[in-house]
Order: structure tokens, then C-alpha cells, then sequence
């Protein structure tokens, strides 16, 4: 593979001073899923690779701060197996259990899902739906951005020069809230998504939120918080196929994909009508 | 930034490693090359085979996405310390007896999937082997009797025998 | 001492039985060694540099910045060789000269001393391109004034009176099959069924990846290790292409991570000769990459079916004119052969009294198809057996029974003038068994095929499909064993068919332990192939190895007794006739305590006076292709076969009409295989062919924009079947009709589980939907959209 150097810091700080040299070649290197394929196809040519592995913070999967704090160094699999800190995140739970195959998950690393900004990436529907926020840190000090306004495009986010994404903060749904992720792809195997939503209701604090992924260069979250009480799955798949702008591609047609999409939601609204009468 | 190689100690097998590698050097090429072991295969580079699948740290993992510098202080299972002085162990010797190998060349990604599987889940249910070994692609055997001999040798283990 | 009648108690049987294979061993514990795993002192690295354009002119090229970069040893290009090759025609370039033909053709090579420095040189070399219009379909290329793919097609070597290219035009090569008044045919039935079925190139995808390495020798020799099929076919090629004596190149083949045909023939073996003999004589490895392995090594070849069906309101075939399109891309080497075998299969295994089939191969301006389990005839099922299935609902008739009514019969002939006998196997059969094994006959019946498109919930579909395969060869296949004994009387068995994964050494290693009466632990079969000290073999393709392979093994075998019985009887005075070999001892019939074990006679024997006779025992055995004649240039009319194998599929599955998702709940497959030599390997060959036939059903194709870029060339975007696609539940049934010339009765039966699966599947479809499906692969989108506008235009549209 090409020439860079490698480095792991050991500490929080050290690793802030490597970020702080600013080198325009520096890479992160957390879980390398994505890293490793792009370098290999000559797509990425970094002269610096800095493992984030190494600082004992950033591996935290944890109840903090009234949510779940993930540490960027945290791989996929834990969500789905440390379900004592992650159970009520159930729409992150089944968009881990969905993402890739099962030694790619054994790598990658939620906040890498994120920080790539892949419009097909699996944890983001879910983590917008939560209203989860992504921490960063920099020469400008600590700052959180929601991780729908965080994405700006296809792989574009508003990371900025010698910040990192130390955690991401998921908020504690309320106490009786449900949550769904699905996912469309080709293959009942390990594949990226035509498309994926997932949906938050969240009685207690009065929220009902949908978001659509694999349709739109940015993470979409659509707010139905009004509907929390009679939830209109036709309004909300309408609402949510106007809402995406999909692309024709190798993976799927438009048609496909904004069908599969009302058929998601539709899917999700029964799986939350369900749940609500089990609770009854 | 120049590239420096980088020192890394390691178990493999359960023997120690000690050497320095170079930092764009892939944890597969490693073993395949530095470490001469190459029953560990690459199939395609990017983590969608499975070919190359060792057991990192107890996990599986796909070695072609994992740098050898990553590898630091970690313990690496190979297909190579499957067997105990030239015995097979019940899961390799299930592979055997239910003609779950042809060409082979899934077949060590495969067992490290299985084997990592089989640690930490001695009684996984047909589910939890599709999810475990679901990113294990075979092109020859079409998995039935794959399926059967995870299955074989989870009953041989359970019957206490490892 | 063990009384006379005993002697003829069966022991040491092998044949139908389930030992485990050798080479399992070496695969589970990672000791086996592939073409990947090798390497050689002072080697260097190869990588090639791939054509951007599907079809271009190339206008400059610079190589000064590549050969700058430290430790490139060769940049090779393809101006400098002159040379073109292929197996039944020779129309590939090692590099692309003048004119690249599809995207992902290999323009110049780099060898190096690291892979990093060879991949870096190619990136650095500077090709200037003048893009021209690509041909991407067979419609095209066959439109008056279409872009011709080769236009010097007609001055290329060809098997001549075999294959039939037209030069001037992008047909590689068009096979007859005439038989019988078509006009007449077509009058005769009371409907004429006319449809058109389409199926995209796929990948083979073996788990190892095309890898060779050359060593070129002073005096135009060559050392060649390669992860091929076929040995002897690489030697030929390589002799023939560069204009050198057989003898001075030796190839080697270790342990071969799959092929499924994409390993047959001659692929990167040349290229990395020159790049060697240009590195002084390094020798030099290249290891495919997963995308140059969809983008520039060979695939299956894409077809396009035109079936004209003529049909009495019985359900009798009348009359079948088809016309089959192959979409061979930018060569044909070996996709000629397909064009030809597939047509002499192309109506199925019916009776049909009138036949106008005409199978052109047609080039086009994308990679290139080569032989895939099956030849073809995957391809062509697809068609025949969708058609059949169209014809049946459109007459009120039962899916099986109208295939009963039309399978052949002893007495039938073929379409190219073969009399079907009792010893060809029973189609009729295979077709029952599959049936009753899904409860095809207790299918609920109502509202099936729905005439309403259901459009909410789930629901189920039966489906059936026959199939049959003959080997694929010239006429002069052959094949030869040898068998040599060691010090403790165990045998080595040299053959040099390649045993690539589908478990034929296994196979061949119980027909020898059986034939020389000894524990099938004794026999080693020699893994390596190397033309330097194996005997011939022409090719491991065609489900041919285990029934031409196991008839030299028994005559090899039969060989060794020969001499073995005749020193025994020297040494206990007994006629050589009446010496037994039995249970690793020669003993005298009349007298069995009169015995020698093997051990004491294979290296000769010693008297005790210290006089000896004999010698090491080789046993030497051979076999070729009987009776099969070329045909007819005008009709198609010969024997094209040495055997036929018949089968069939039946299929149960569960589509979600929402999605389009298929379930595979049941599928059982039958297949008339003479005698199961392996049961073990004859079930895991079903499970894997049927496995892969569902990929071809389900998910594979290739994708290509207008351009003529390849969409999908890895496996992000190209997905094959995972242990998620295991279906619920797959049986595999045998019939064993003995084929009187096979082994133990034995015929091929290592393609057939692939066969007609798609088309079995299509036909569930239909029962499931009301649907019809014309194209594949049969993707939850293609389904799930030929039911949203089926809804929208009511019931009963195709798809």
C-alpha cells in the first residue's frame, strides 16, 4: 500500500497536538473499513494516518449526560452486543445488526459510519431520529452539532480544519418510547442499502420523527411531532417521498427506491402500531 | 511525513511476535508474507469476501482492512493454530467428514468465522451462524454443508470434547 | 485361511460411497498451497494497465515516467507482439494493439520488483485514446453497417470445419441445426408460441483470483505455474502461439482455488512468459485483482433467445425455430464452442419433429465470455423451459405433463440425428421425482396462476424445469492414468485432469482402492499437475473428468492386476487367469491359502535363492471420445456426444409481492447419473450447482451504461449468494440409469445442478403471480416492478 506514516497517540491531548499540525495528507484511522478500500483504490493518498484506538476515551460506550455516549473508536458490534447501555436505542440497535457482515462490524466504527458521510451509511437514520449530536473537538475547542446538520452532502461534513469527532451523543428516548429501522437491498446478504428509514416515537417527550437514508446527498429527518397522537402512515410516506430526491443507479431505479421507501414507512408505522397495542 | 516503520509485538498462534513493520503494510500481507503463513487467502481486498477472515483480539475480523501496525499488542488467531500438533480439532475434522471443503479456498476464512463463533456462542442457532458467517462467501459448496458441520461440531463441543 | 466362495465377497467398495476427501485436509488446516501462496527466488511482480474504453484507437503512448519509477524491471506494450491466440480461434491479443475492444483489456504490462512499484508504473504509463462507438448488444452488432469488433476476423486461424466465422461482419461463428420440414412443422400446430428471453453476462467468481507465475528459460524454454483447469491445454496453446516444441515448456498447476470454467483455456499464461523473458529470465507472478477479474478476465456470455414454438392443442411439439444470439464481447476464443454445444441441446431434452435453429456468436464491444458450468445450456433452458411453461397455461395444460408428453423416448432422435436409447438415462424420471419432492401434483390449484396480480402480502409459487448436458469436446478427447506402486504396495495415481474443488480425485482414488481390491487410504492421488511428468489429458471442463478420467483409471487399474497376476502365478505356480487379487493379496482361486500380498510383487519378486522377477508395476490406462463425428456444416447432423445427462428442478418459493423478494422455501433437483461413484460429493456438487444457478436466477448480471463502462465490476455491486440465500429446505435425488461406456455405469453430472434452476424459478414465478418473466436476473426490483404495472394495467402482461 501507499507511503504514510502511522501513528496512535495514547492520550486525549496527544492526539490533539498531532491534529493540530493540521498535516492537509492527515487521515483518521479508526475502524479502516472504509480507509483501507479507499487507499487501496488509489482514491485516498494520506502521508499521515492517525489511529484513534489508542486514546482510552474514545473506545467509552456509555449512559452519560441523559444519553449514550459512543467514543469513536467504538465498534459496531458493541451496539448490538452491550445491550445492557443500549436497548433503548432500538432503531440503533437493528441498523448496527444490518450494517455490512459481521467481521466488517468487528471494524468499523459507528462514528466512522457517520464521519463518512456516505449517503447510504446504515447508523444515521437512526441516530437523526434520536436527535443525536456529534462532538467535536478542535484548536477551537469542543463543540456538538446535530448529526442531521452535520452531514452536508455526499461525503461532506462540516468537520472542520484539525477537528475531530470524539463521541457522538445519542439522547435517552423517554420511558414507553418505540423506535424501527428497515433497510432495502438487493440481496438478503451483506449489502449497502437502496434505501433505509427509521422512525422515533417518543411519547414522553412528545416526538415523532422519520428519517429517510440512501435517497439524498444530506440525512433528512422529518418532523411529525403534531401526529403524535393519531400517526397518518399514508400522509408520512407521502410526506417522506417528497421529501427525498433519489438517483437512478447500479443499486436501484427512482421508482424502486421512492416505492421502497413509502413501503418502509408504511412498515415502520405498523411496527409502532403494534408495539403501542401490546402496551395497551 | 516520511514513513518510519513501525515496532509491533504481538501473540500469533500463542507464540509471541516481536518485529517492526511498515506502516501501509496490511495486517493480511503480514501474515501471508512477513509471517509466512498463508493459509489465510485473499479472495478481494476490500472486506466483502471473507477469504481472510483471522480472529483479532478474539473477534473475527477481514485481515485485508486491519494495517499490521493496528495489530500491536493483539492476540491473532490463523487457520495455522486451529489444529494441536497436527490433529485436527472437532470443527476442522467436521469440515472433513461433511465434505463442507471444495476448492477450499473459502475454507480458512470460513473456520476462523466458525471458530470464533464457536467461542463465544458454544450453542448458536442456526440464526446466529448465518449472522457470524454470513460475510464468509463460498462459491462451490453452497453452504449446507458448511451449516452442517458448525452445527456438528457445536454438538461435538457441547458433548465437552475440545 | 479363507474358503474359495469368499474370494468373491465384495470388500474394499468404494464406488457409491462417501469416504472423505484427501485434499480436505490440507484445506482445513491452511497447508494447502495455491498459485496464490507461491513464490520463487528473484521474483518480480506483474500488474497490467486496463483500457478505459470500450472501444478506441490507440493514438500515443508514453512509458518514460513509468520505467522511471525504482524497481520497474519491464513495461511491455502491445505493439511489440505480434502474436494472437485462443482455443478454437485465435482472436486475443496478450495486449491490446492498435485498438483496445472493451473496457478493461489489458494495454501494457509492468513488471517490477514489488507489487507497489508495478502498480505505480501503471498508473504512470500515458495512453492517448481516440474514443469510437462501442457495439454493446447483439442487435447491434448485427445491424447492417455496425462497427465491426475484429475486422480482420476472416484471416483468423480457426478450427476449421468446426467453426464457421463470417468474415466482414461481427458473427464469430453461426451453427445449423436443421432437421425436418420447419414449414411443414409450424403448419401442422394448432398454436405457434413466439417469445424472446434474455439473460446478461455473469461472473464466475472463484474465491482465487486468475494468478500465474512465468519463468522463461534460456533456449526458448518456460517453467509455468498457474492456477488453470487444464495443463496440457496451456502447454498446447503456449507451443502453438509462440512456435515452440511441446517439450520445452512444462506447466504446473498446485492446488487451484476454483474455476467453474472461467479457468479453462489459456488466460494470463503468455503474458507473464514475455514479461519474464523481457526481466532476463525472472520469473514473474501476477495475481488478478477481484475487479480485474470481472473487468478483464472472461465471464458467461449474455444471450438473447428467439423461440418460434409450434405445439398441437395436446401440448405436442411440433416445431421449434429458434434463434440463438450468444453476446460473446470482444472474443470468442472459446465462446464459439458454446454457440455450437449449447445448439445441439438448444430445444431440451424433447422430441421435436422440425428444427431451424440457428446459434450465432456474436461479438460486441465488452468483456469477453468463456466456458461457465454448464456451456450454455443454463443459457439456452432458460428460454426452452420458460417457453414450455407459457405454452402449457396458454393450452390449459399441467406443466409436467406437457414436458412428459414431449421428453425423449427410446426410439426418439434428437435434433442433430441421434437415436435415444435405453441406456441414456431417464428424463422422465428426474421430472417425476422433483415433482412429487416439492408436492408439485398437491399444489393449490385455486387461483393459481392468480389472474389477478396479488399486489398485498406474500405469496407462493410451484415450478418445474427439465435440463440436459452432454460433454463439449472435439472429437478427439482424451485422457490418460497412470498407476505406480510403492515399497508398501500403496499406489500413485498421476492423472492430469485438475481437481479445482468439485472432488473428481476423490472419485477416481475409490475407483482405484475398489479396482486393485485396497483400502482407499492407500491410494494418493498426485495433486500437483505438471505436464512434465503426468500423462495427457485435454481438459478439466464438461463434466466429462470423472467419466473419461474413471474409465483410464479402471484401465490403468486393470493393468496392474494384469501384471500382478502374472508374476503372482509365476511365483505359486498357478495360471496367471486363475490368480485373485483381492484385499491387497494375489491368491490362487482354487487354493487361497496360496497368497502373496501385494507388497511382495508390485517392485518384483525375490526368490529366496535371491533370484527375482518382474519389476515395479505401472499400471498405464487411456481413454477417448467413442464414436462422435463432426457435423454437418449445412444441418448440425452428427454425434455430437459421448453422453447425455438428464435432470430436472422443482421449485417452491415465496414472493413478497410489496418488495419483490423471493424465498426459496423447497427446491429439489434430480439428474440421471448412471451410477453415483461419490455420494457425499454428487449431493455437494447439487448443493453448490443449485446454489449458483440461484445466483444466476436471483441477483448476477452485468451492468454497462451507453458507454460501454462496466457498472458493477467487484462485489460491492455485484452480489453473489451468501448463507443468506441457503434455501429453507434442497433435496438431491439420483436415478441411475448405468451409461453402458461410463465408469461403474457413471455419467458427469458436475455442471447440471445450475441448469434450468433459473428457469424453474421464472416458472414458480408464474404460478406465484400470473407473471411472465422474460429476462434475467429476477431481482426484487425487476419483480417487484413488473407487479406494480401489471396492477396498473390489469392482469396478465408480461414482464
Amino acid at each position: 500500500m501507499d507511503q504514510f506514516a502511522y501513528d496512535k497517540p495514547r492520550t486525549m491531548d496527544a492526539l490533539k497536538a498531532r491534529l493540530s499540525e493540521a498535516d492537509p495528507g492527515l487521515a483518521i484511522l479508526a475502524g479502516g473499513t472504509d480507509l483501507l478500500t479507499q487507499i487501496r483504490s488509489r482514491l485516498r493518498r494520506p502521508s499521515l494516518v492517525l489511529d484513534l484506538k489508542g486514546v482510552p476515551e474514545l473506545r467509552a460506550l456509555e449512559i452519560r449526560d441523559g444519553g449514550l455516549s459512543i467514543g469513536a473508536a467504538v465498534i459496531v458490534n458493541r451496539i448490538v452486543e452491550e445491550q445492557a447501555v443500549t436497548s433503548p436505542f432500538a432503531a440503533l440497535c437493528q441498523a448496527a445488526a444490518e450494517l455490512a457482515s459481521y467481521p466488517i462490524r468487528n471494524r468499523a466504527t459507528v462514528v466512522g459510519n457517520v464521519s463518512n458521510a456516505s449517503p447510504c451509511a446504515d447508523s444515521v437514520p437512526p441516530l437523526c431520529v434520536f436527535g443525536a449530536r456529534v462532538v467535536l473537538d478542535g484548536p477551537a475547542g469542543c463543540r456538538e452539532v446535530p448529526v442531521h446538520e452535520f452531514i452536508v452532502g455526499n461525503r461532506e461534513t462540516r468537520l472542520g480544519p484539525g477537528e475531530i469527532v470524539t463521541r457522538i451523543h445519542v439522547p435517552t428516548p423517554g420511558p414507553g418510547a418505540f423506535s424501527g429501522f428497515l433497510k432495502r437491498k438487493r440481496v438478503s446478504g451483506h449489502d449497502l442499502a437502496l434505501a433505509n428509514a427509521a422512525l422515533l416515537c417518543d411519547p414522553t417527550r412528545g416526538l415523532l420523527r422519520l428519517s429517510v437514508g440512501s435517497c439524498t446527498p444530506r440525512p433528512t429527518l422529518l418532523v411529525l411531532d403534531h401526529s403524535l397522537d393519531r400517526p397518518d402512515p399514508d400522509e408520512a410516506a407521502a410526506q417522506a417521498q417528497t421529501m427525498i430526491h433519489p438517483i437512478n443507479d447500479v443499486r436501484a431505479s427512482v421508482e424502486y427506491r421512492r416505492d421502497m421507501v413509502g413501503l418502509m414507512v408504511r412498515r415502520l408505522f405498523e411496527m409502532l402500531a403494534k408495539a403501542r397495542e401490546c402496551r395497551h | 511525513m516520511k514513513p518510519t516503520d513501525i515496532p509491533i509485538r504481538l501473540t500469533v498462534n500463542g507464540r509471541p511476535y516481536e518485529g517492526s513493520v511498515h506502516p501501509g503494510l496490511t495486517l493480511l500481507r503480514f501474515i501471508r508474507e512477513t509471517l509466512a503463513l498463508t493459509g489465510t487467502k485473499e479472495g478481494c481486498g476490500i472486506g466483502e469476501c471473507g477469504a481472510c477472515v483471522v480472529i483479532l483480539d478474539g473477534r473475527p475480523v477481514n485481515a485485508c482492512l486491519v494495517l499490521a501496525a493496528e495489530a500491536d499488542g493483539c492476540e491473532l488467531r490463523t487457520i495455522e493454530g486451529e489444529a494441536r500438533e497436527g490433529t485436527l480439532s472437532p470443527l476442522q475434522q467436521a469440515f472433513v467428514d461433511q465434505h463442507a471443503v471444495q476448492c477450499g479456498f473459502c475454507t480458512p476464512g470460513m473456520l476462523m468465522s466458525a471458530r470464533a463463533l464457536l467461542d463465544r456462542e458454544p450453542d448458536p442457532s442456526d440464526e446466529a451462524i448465518r449472522t457470524a458467517m454470513g460475510g464468509n462467501i463460498c462459491r462451490c459448496t453452497g453452504y449446507a454443508s458448511i451449516l452442517g458441520a458448525v452445527k456438528t461440531a457445536a454438538a461435538h463441543s457441547r458433548g465437552g470434547d475440545r | 485361511m479363507i474358503p474359495p466362495d469368499s474370494l468373491e465377497e465384495p470388500v474394499h467398495q468404494y464406488v457409491g460411497g462417501s469416504h472423505p476427501r484427501p485434499d480436505a485436509y490440507d484445506k482445513v488446516t491452511g497447508e494447502a498451497r495455491y498459485t496464490h501462496d507461491l513464490s520463487l527466488p528473484g521474483m518480480l511482480w506483474a500488474r497490467i494497465k486496463l483500457s478505459p474504453h470500450a472501444s478506441a484507437r490507440i493514438v500515443a503512448v508514453n512509458t518514460k515516467k513509468a520505467e522511471a519509477v525504482p524497481g520497474v524491471r519491464v513495461v511491455l506494450l502491445g505493439e511489440a507482439l505480434h502474436y494472437r491466440l485462443g482455443l478454437y480461434m485465435a482472436d486475443k491479443r496478450v495486449l491490446a494493439r492498435d485498438f483496445v475492444r472493451y473496457q478493461g483489456e489489458p494495454v501494457a504490462a509492468v513488471a517490477a520488483e514489488t507489487e507497489e512499484a508495478a502498480a505505480l508504473a501503471c498508473d504512470l504509463i500515458e495512453i492517448d485514446y481516440e474514443p469510437l462507438p462501442p457495439v454493446l448488444d447483439v442487435e447491434a452488432a448485427l445491424a447492417p453497417g455496425a462497427p465491426l469488433v475484429h475486422p480482420e476476423l476472416g484471416t483468423y486461424s480457426h478450427m476449421k470445419g468446426v467453426f464457421f466465422p463470417q468474415a466482414g461482419t461481427n458473427i464469430a461463428h453461426w451453427q445449423k441445426i436443421y432437421r425436418g420440414d420447419i414449414e411443414q412443422g409450424l403448419a401442422r400446430a394448432d398454436r405457434v408460441f413466439t417469445h424472446t428471453f434474455q439473460q446478461p453476462a455473469v461472473q464466475h467468481m472463484p474465491l482465487e483470483t486468475h494468478a500465474v507465475i512465468a519463468r522463461a528459460l534460456s533456449r526458448d524454454r518456460m517453467e509455468i505455474i498457474t492456477s488453470a483447469q487444464s495443463p496440457f491445454t496451456v502447454r498446447n496453446i503456449l507451443a502453438h502461439s509462440f512456435g515452440l516444441p511441446h517439450n520445452n515448456i512444462r506447466v504446473q498447476i498446485p492446488y487451484v482455488g476454483g474455476g467453474f470454467g472461467g479457468k479453462a483455456g489459456i488466460h494470463l499464461e503468455p503474458l507473464c512468459y514475455l514479461l519474464s523473458k523481457r526481466a532476463g529470465g525472472r520469473p514473474v507472478k501476477l495475481v488478478c485483482t477481484r475487479e480485474e477479474e470481472f473487468n478483464t478476465l472472461p465471464s458467461r456470455q449474455g444471450l438473447r433467445s428467439e423461440i418460434t414454438a409450434g405445439v398441437t392443442r395436446d401440448g405436442e411439439l411440433t416445431a421449434l425455430q429458434v434463434r440463438y444470439l450468444w453476446d460473446a464481447g470482444a472474443c470468442a476464443d472459446y465462446g464459439v464452442n458454446i454457440g455450437r454445444a449449447a445448439a445441439t441441446a438448444g430445444a431440451g431434452p424433447y422430441r421435436v419433429p422440425a428444427v431451424k435453429l440457428d446459434s450465432l456468436v456474436v461479438y460486441t464491444n465488452k468483456v469477453f465470455g468463456t466456458a461457465f458450468r454448464g456451456f450454455g445450456h443454463l443459457e439456452v433452458m432458460w428460454g426452452i423451459e420458460r417457453n414450455m411453461d407459457i405454452m402449457a397455461h396458454a393450452l390449459g395444460l399441467d406443466p409436467v405433463e406437457i414436458r412428459r408428453r414431449n421428453l425423449l423416448k427410446p426410439g426418439d432422435t434428437t435434433i442433430t440425428g441421434e437415436i435415444f436409447t435405453t441406456h441414456h438415462g431417464r428424463p422422465d424420471l428426474c421430472l417425476d421425482r422433483v415433482a412429487e419432492a416439492i408436492g408439485f401434483s398437491d399444489r393449490p390449484r385455486e387461483d393459481h396462476p392468480p389472474k389477478t396480480v396479488p399486489r398485498r402480502g406474500k405469496v407462493r409459487g410451484y415450478g418445474v424445469a427439465v435440463l440436459h448436458k452432454a460433454p463439449a469436446m472435439p472429437v478427439f478427447t482424451s485422457c490418460s492414468a497412470i498407476l505406480k506402486f510403492n515399497e508398501d504396495a500403496s499406489v500413485n495415481l498421476l492423472i492430469s485432469g485438475v481437481d479445482y474443488g468439485q472432488g473428481t480425485y476423490t472419485a477416481l482414488q475409490g475407483i482405484a482402492a475398489q479396482e486393485l481390491s485396497i483400502p482407499v487410504e492407500r491410494v494418493q492421488v498426485v495433486q500437483d499437475c505438471d505436464t512434465a511428468t503426468q500423462p495427457y489429458d485435454w481438459q478439466t471442463v464438461a463434466s466429462r473428468f470423472a467419466f473419461m478420467g474413471g474409465n483410464a483409471v479402471i484401465d490403468a487399474a486393470q493393468d496392474c492386476l494384469r501384471q500382478l497376476r502374472d508374476v503372482a502365478g509365476r511365483v505359486l505356480n498357478a495360471r496367471s487367469e486363475d490368480i485373485v487379487c483381492r484385499d491387497g493379496q494375489a491368491y490362487v482361486r482354487q487354493n487361497p491359502d496360496r497368497k502373496l500380498p501385494y507388497a511382495r510383487l508390485v517392485l518384483g519378486y525375490c526368490f529366496e535363492n535371491g533370484n527375482s522377477i518382474g519389476g515395479p508395476i505401472i499400471g498405464r490406462g487411456r481413454y477417448i471420445a467413442q464414436g462422435l463425428s463432426h457435423l454437418d456444416a449445412q444441418t448440425g447432423q452428427g454425434k455430437a456426444a459421448i453422453n447425455w445427462t438428464y435432470g430436472a428442478h422443482g421449485v417452491l418459493l415465496e414472493v413478497d409481492t410489496e418488495t419483490g423478494d423471493v424465498e426459496i422455501l423447497n427446491i429439489a433437483s434430480a439428474f440421471d447419473a448412471g451410477c453415483v461413484l461419490h455420494e457425499g460429493l454428487a449431493r455437494g456438487q447439487v448443493q453448490g450447482g443449485v446454489l449458483q444457478g440461484l445466483g444466476s436466477a436471483l441477483m448476477e448480471g452485468f451492468k454497462f451504461d451507453d458507454k460501454g463502462r462496466f457498472l458493477n465490476a467487484g462485489l460491492v455491486d455485484y452480489k453473489v449468494p451468501t448463507l443468506h440465500d441457503l434455501p429453507r429446505q434442497a433435496t438431491q435425488h439420483f436415478v441411475e440409469t448405468p451409461q453402458t461406456d461410463g465408469p461403474h455405469g457413471a455419467r458427469g453430472i458436475g455442471e447440471h445442478p445450475m441448469i434450468s434452476v433459473p428457469s424453474a424459478v421464472g416458472n414458480a414465478l408464474y404460478d406465484a403471480l400470473g407473471l411472465q418473466f422474460h429476462e434475467l436476473p429476477l431481482t426484487p426490483e425487476r419483480i417487484y416492478l413488473a407487479i406494480k404495472r401489471a396492477g396498473a394495467e390489469g392482469a396478465g402482461t408480461g414482464a
